[in-house]
């Protein structure tokens, strides 16, 4: 198995997890000529949802930006973002996932990895880029799975070297509110 | 104008989970189930990144090398093995850093978690 050397000390539990006694499911359109991130973040906030788990059904997209993975060589971290890349549409949603949580201000912030196949059918996929990914045609449909009060939180994770999500009550002891 | 639609009122428990770098996707999800008490659960979303990723795609081991390969999707299911501990298979697409995608049923034992991966679970009942 590959195991990578993280910048910082690697601290327990390695898995954290938090219970929601039960949500509600909503689905999100995303319609054409709206940006999909900020959409997402949008329409859930006017029904008071800041917390999501969201699949990303499908649907078109005008245009779409986004980074890709890879090593990171100034040693700050062991991976970091590559890119942007930047494709015009039309292009067909074929999946995705948009994780909704707290920024590191408390703010609502979103998450978000799709892929996409363009008029050949050639499919690429990565992090999307808030602003920057357009509904298409038809707009784009989500499925959010939103808790009434477990959530994700951003917090500075000195193992990493990144903001990472954690659950709300298990945030580094320097990021709980 | 983009909309939101409830479309059901109530969902069964949601358990949120995040999983560190440096342990297998299915195992630590694994290892998360059992220690929040999770023995039949869904999939509802997922996202993170994997060192490199190893698929069954119909009997053959596909592979895929990072590190920094994103996770696009996330399905799959919890259930309770014969040993009474929880079972997870999971299915999802990932991407390198050339953006080409590659998708399948995730190997055990093989994926080891690059930065990070978050999860929403969502309780089954069983009858």
């Amino acid at each position: 198995m590959h195991f990578l050397t993280h910048p910082g000390p690697a601290e327990e539990p390695r898995q954290l997890f938090q219970w929601d006694e039960g949500g509600r499911d909503v689905t999100v359109t995303i319609d054409e000529g709206d940006d999909l991130m900020e959409g997402l973040l949008a329409a859930l906030g006017e029904i008071g949802v800041s917390q999501a788990g969201v699949q990303l059904i499908g649907g078109s997209l005008a245009s779409v930006s986004f980074m890709t993975g890879g090593p990171d060589k100034s040693g700050e971290r062991v991976a970091t973002h590559q890119g942007p890349w930047r494709i015009e549409g039309p292009l067909t949603l074929l999946g995705g996932t948009a994780m909704i949580g707290l920024d590191t201000q408390g703010q609502a912030m979103v998450h978000g990895h799709a892929y996409f196949a363009d008029s050949e059918g050639e499919i690429k996929g990565g992090h999307l880029r808030a602003g920057e990914c357009i509904a298409g045609p038809g707009g784009i449909e989500a499925l959010a799975a939103c808790p009434q009060r477990a959530g994700f939180k951003a917090a500075l994770e000195k193992e990493t070297n990144f903001p990472i999500f954690h659950p709300l009550d298990q945030l580094p002891d320097e990021s709980a509110t | 104008m983009t909309r939101a639609t409830l479309t059901e009122a109530r969902l069964s428990r949601l358990c949120l989970i995040r999983l560190k770098p440096n342990q297998d996707l299915i195992e630590g999800l694994e290892v998360a189930c059992l220690k929040a008490g999770i023995k039949n659960a869904e999939v509802r979303a997922g996202i993170g990144s994997l060192n490199d990723a190893h698929f069954n795609l119909d009997g053959q081991e596909v592979m895929v090398r990072g590190p920094g390969l994103e996770i696009l999707t996330l399905t799959g299911k919890v259930n309770v093995g014969e040993d009474g501990e929880p079972v997870a298979e999971l299915a999802g697409a990932i991407c390198n850093s050339n953006a080409r995608v590659c998708s399948g049923n995730f190997l055990r034992a093989q994926n080891i978690i690059c930065i990070t991966v978050e999860l929403y679970l969502q309780e089954l009942h069983t009858a």
